[in-house]
Parts: C-alpha cells; sequence; structure tokens
C-alpha cells in the first residue's frame, strides 16, 4: 500500500532535497547541487534550521577537501560550534551514564551520539541539541529518581506517572539548560507487543569519554532512524535522510534485513519504513536489497497503524499551538499507537474505558488530556 | 620536557590551519591559528618540548633562531598556563619525523607571532548567530562594529 506524502510530510522539500545530495553525494556531484543550492536558497534569509544543521557535513565534505567560496568562513564557523556544542554534550551525556552504571543502570545511547560516534566519525557533522539515554523500563523510576537529585527537572511532573507507564520518555533539564531525553521504550509504537529484551539484545558496546555504554545495532538504529524522521516537526526533520544515507552507506553489509521487517511488523511501523526506504532508494539511490523493497511492499498496514501515520504526518512531534481538535486527535492516535489489538471494535471499547480513565484523572488531580 | 595534552578535560582538533580547543571544565574555547597551529601538531605529536624547540632554532631564517627559540618557549608556557597541556608522566618521545620537520621549517620561516586566543563568555559565543552576527573569518569572531548594516 502506498499513501501519498501530505503536503506538509517530513519529506525533504526541493532545497532541501538538494542540500542533502550535497552533503552526501561524490564530490563531482555535490559540488553541482551545491552550487544549486546556493543559486536559488538565500543564505542570509533562507536556511531552516534543519538545513543549518547540514551545513557541517557539506563543510567536512566539500570545504575541508580543498573547495573555497564566499560561505568558507561562515561554514567553518559553523563547522566549529558544532563540533563546540556536541563536545559539551559527548562530556554531559558520559557524567550522567557513569552515574547510571554506578546505580547498576545499563544505558542504550541513543540517535546523535552513536551516529556521530560511529556513523559519522566525527565531532562536528551530526550538530545535536541533548543527549538520548535510554534505560530498561523496570529502572525508569531509578532513573528519573537520579536525575532528580541531580537536580534536573522533568519536561512535565504532571505527567510523568502515567507516563512511567504508557509512554516512551521525558525530556529533563538542570539549571543550567542542559538538557536529557530520558527514555524508558525505544519506540512508542505497540507498546503491548514489545518486550523487555527488544533492542537490548543487539546492543553492543560504545564507549563515550571514557565511559562504557551501549548503542543500538545498526539494523536497530536504522529503524528508530526511519522511524523517527517519518514525522512532522516543526524543525525539519530532514536529517533522517543524511543519517540513513550514512547507515546503509558505511554498515549496509551489518544490517540484517529480516530483523528490521519483524521489528517493523511487531511494532506496526510499516508504514514509515515503507515510505522512508522508497524515499531513500527513488531520491538517494539507496541499496536497499530488492526483496526487502518486494516484502515491504507486500506488507498491508492496520487501521491503527494507517491513523498513526497520518497523525504522525499531519501533527507530528512538538507542535506549540495545538487546537482542541487536534489535541483530541493526538489523544485517539497516541492511543493506537500503543495499542497491539487489530480488532478495531475491541480496540475502540478499549480506548472508551482509557478515554473514561483520564478523564477522571484529570478533575480529580492537575492532570489534562494529552 | 614531556608534554601531553590535558585530556579527558581538554578536546581539541586542526581544521584547516586553525587548531580549536575547549576545557570541558571550565567551557572555555581556544583557538590557534597558522604556524601556531602547525607547531601546536608537532608538539603533542613529538611530546617532548627541549627537542622541538632545538630543531624549531635549527631551520628558523638566519638571524632569527634565538627569538623563535623563545616564541616557541613562550607559546608553550601559555599552553600549560592555561592547563590545555600538562607534563607527561612517560620519559620517552617519539621522535620527529622529516614529513614533521619540513612542516616545522615552513612554520617557523614564516612565523607570526604564536597566539592562543582565549573566548571566555560561553553565553555570548553562544548568542552569536554563525550565519549574521559574524566576520568573514566565521563564528566566533563577531562582525565588526562598520560591517553592520
Amino acid at each position: 500500500m502506498k499513501i501519498k506524502p501530505l503536503s506538509q510530510s517530513p519529506f525533504p522539500n526541493t532545497a532541501q532535497n538538494r542540500l542533502l545530495k550535497a552533503a552526501l553525494f561524490d564530490r563531482d556531484e555535490a559540488l553541482i547541487y551545491w552550487e544549486e543550492w546556493k543559486s536559488t536558497v538565500d543564505f542570509e534569509e533562507e536556511v531552516d534550521h534543519g538545513s543549518y544543521r547540514l551545513l557541517p557535513l557539506v563543510y567536512q565534505r566539500l570545504y575541508k577537501q580543498g573547495y573555497e567560496d564566499e560561505l568558507s568562513g561562515r561554514l567553518k564557523g559553523i563547522y566549529k560550534r558544532s563540533w563546540m556544542e556536541n563536545q559539551q554534550i559527548f562530556h554531559h551525556v558520559s557524567e550522567i551514564l557513569k552515574l547510571f552504571s554506578a546505580f547498576d543502570i545499563p544505558s542504550i545511547v541513543m540517535k546523535g551520539i552513536p551516529l556521530s560516534f560511529i556513523v559519522y566519525q566525527n565531532v562536528a557533522t551530526r550538530p545535536m541539541s541533548d543527549a538520548d539515554i535510554l534505560v530498561p523500563h523496570v529502572k525508569s523510576g531509578d532513573a528519573v529518581q537520579i536525575l532528580k537529585n541531580e537536580g534536573y527537572i522533568p519536561a512535565n511532573e504532571a505527567i510523568l506517572e502515567h507516563d512511567l507507564e504508557f509512554g516512551r520518555g521525558m525530556g529533563f533539564e538542570d539549571a543550567s539548560g542542559r538538557e536529557l531525553d530520558l527514555h524508558w521504550r525505544a519506540m512508542p509504537d505497540s507498546i503491548k507487543n514489545s518486550k523487555e529484551s527488544d533492542f537490548w539484545d543487539w546492543a553492543v558496546p560504545i564507549e563515550i569519554k571514557g565511559v562504557t555504554a551501549q548503542r543500538f545495532s545498526f539494523t536497530d538504529e536504522l529503524l528508530q532512524t526511519v522511524v523517527h524522521g517519518m514525522r512532522k516537526n516543526p524543525e525539519p526533520p530532514i536529517r533522517w535522510v543524511a543519517d540513513a544515507f550514512l547507515l546503509v552507506e558505511n554498515h549496509g553489509e551489518e544490517i540484517h534485513w529480516e530483523r528490521l521487517l519483524n521489528y517493523a511488523q511487531r511494532y506496526k511501523v510499516i508504514i514509515q519504513l515503507q515510505e522512508g526506504l522508497s524515499y531513500l532508494v527513488n531520491e538517494f539511490h539507496v541499496d536497499i536489497p530488492e526483496d526487502v523493497q518486494n516484502k515491504l511492499h507486500h506488507c498491508s498496514p492496520g487501521y491503527a497503524e494507517r491513523v498513526v501515520y497520518r497523525h504522525a504526518q499531519r501533527i507530528g512531534d512538538n507542535r506549540k499551538k495545538v487546537s482542541f481538535p487536534e489535541r483530541v486527535y493526538t489523544f485517539y492516535a497516541r492511543f493506537l499507537r500503543q495499542s497491539a489489538d487489530t480488532n478495531i471494535f475491541r480496540m475502540h471499547i478499549d480506548f472508551l474505558k482509557y478515554s473514561i480513565t483520564r478523564v477522571i484523572k484529570k478533575y480529580s488531580q492537575t492532570d489534562g488530556l494529552r | 620536557m614531556n608534554i601531553q595534552v590535558n585530556e579527558p578535560h581538554i578536546v581539541h582538533e586542526t581544521i584547516d590551519g586553525e587548531t580549536i580547543l575547549m576545557d570541558l571544565r571550565s567551557g572555555n574555547y581556544f583557538s590557534i591559528e597558522k604556524s601556531g597551529a602547525v607547531i601546536w601538531e608537532i608538539l603533542i605529536q613529538t611530546a617532548n618540548v627541549d627537542t622541538l624547540i632545538q630543531k624549531a632554532g635549527e631551520l628558523s631564517n638566519p638571524g632569527q633562531s634565538a627569538q623563535v627559540r623563545s616564541d616557541i618557549q613562550n607559546f608553550v608556557e601559555k599552553l600549560l598556563s592555561e592547563d590545555l597541556i600538562r607534563e607527561a608522566e612517560r620519559n620517552e618521545a617519539p621522535e620527529i619525523t622529516e614529513e614533521m620537520l619540513n612542516s616545522l621549517k615552513r612554520a617557523v620561516t614564516a612565523m607570526e607571532a604564536l597566539e592562543v586566543n582565549k573566548y571566555s563568555d560561553m553565553q555570548e559565543m553562544l548568542l552569536l548567530d554563525p550565519i549574521h552576527d559574524v566576520d568573514e573569518k566565521g563564528w566566533p569572531e563577531p562582525k565588526k562594529n562598520n560591517d553592520k548594516e
């Protein structure tokens, strides 16, 4: 099944597509796209945050290899700033990992940090704003308490208890503004189908500033990258294309496609994988085995998956202003995202029960619809 | 004296003839350019300050040996005083290679002041927009007043 991306989908627009190709393709081809990008985008006015975050990679791939123009100084500066900010994040996360380790809490570093170390193999080329750490669900309460003891404030204390049971994780910030996303589930989808050992079973060690933690296998990292990227976000989330491209280009032989498909089916994220991998193949010629593409093409997502995907495309994450109907839609989609049921009638009976429980909680505490 | 980078607190990278360093404890950011970046690279690879100074003196332009030696000595002292390097525990140091000597010769024959530029106001640095608020050298050099529109 093919779902046509909506106009406000997380897929790159024409300019972003050119910039990605300038950052990822071989030098000669990349330079053509870079010149095209520069001639169509006003560098002073039109660089969105998603595009800005690709510029250190462009600097690394083109300018550090001898290319020069009027933007050389500023691109070098953007690269240096990313280097400095990422060094601080690595240092910060190593302190947290050390603490978790002292309390026997296993940790997986997610997203930008392992990608920087293992896939980009460069401190600056994959800018990030915070660190993401996954801990086992059974240790989530302990991890939260440790962070609180260290002065970290959860982003939403009112729903922390609820999210520890049903959610994926929560953002924390300390007094100096350092941010950390603590996750206790690797995927927010189809929680009832998940096992505690999922993702952890293939995790491999990684050393961050002298502290040993774990990272996802390349297979699981690719799944996370594509699924997380397929969501609308105020900050154009186009970086998922670069992450996935480099993951497959540099570590394609280590990707176990059967596991990727199995997890995608079990976690009900088939549409994200269909759409994401198709885009990578069609636009960026990423080498995805044909039988994997065929198998994906023949998968039929269920009702809940389609609603969840549509919601991710229309509303997505981190939106600041959300209308009441959109809040209800989000509440509904989040319930379906966690549900493992395939029976639509039973699913909606469960939704009704869950809604009543949440409404009662809202009026008995200071909680609200999410 | 043998030296080493003051790791793990000091991180560094040399990019296009400029070495950038950061002290993760204080948040201070440093930049060393041109000849200084070359000397930094050789210094951290060979580790032996005395050998580096001696070779730099021998390779410098006639009549400038003493000045070059003194400049490098001051440079190393500045690096030590900023805690960017420290005395090494080990006594042995790797040999200076032919390639390093060639780089060193180019650096000392065209040597400008060996400066360690320090940026200690992190807040100010982070407020500086790397696209609009910087001069032609890029972040973290702010646009000069007369460059501002």
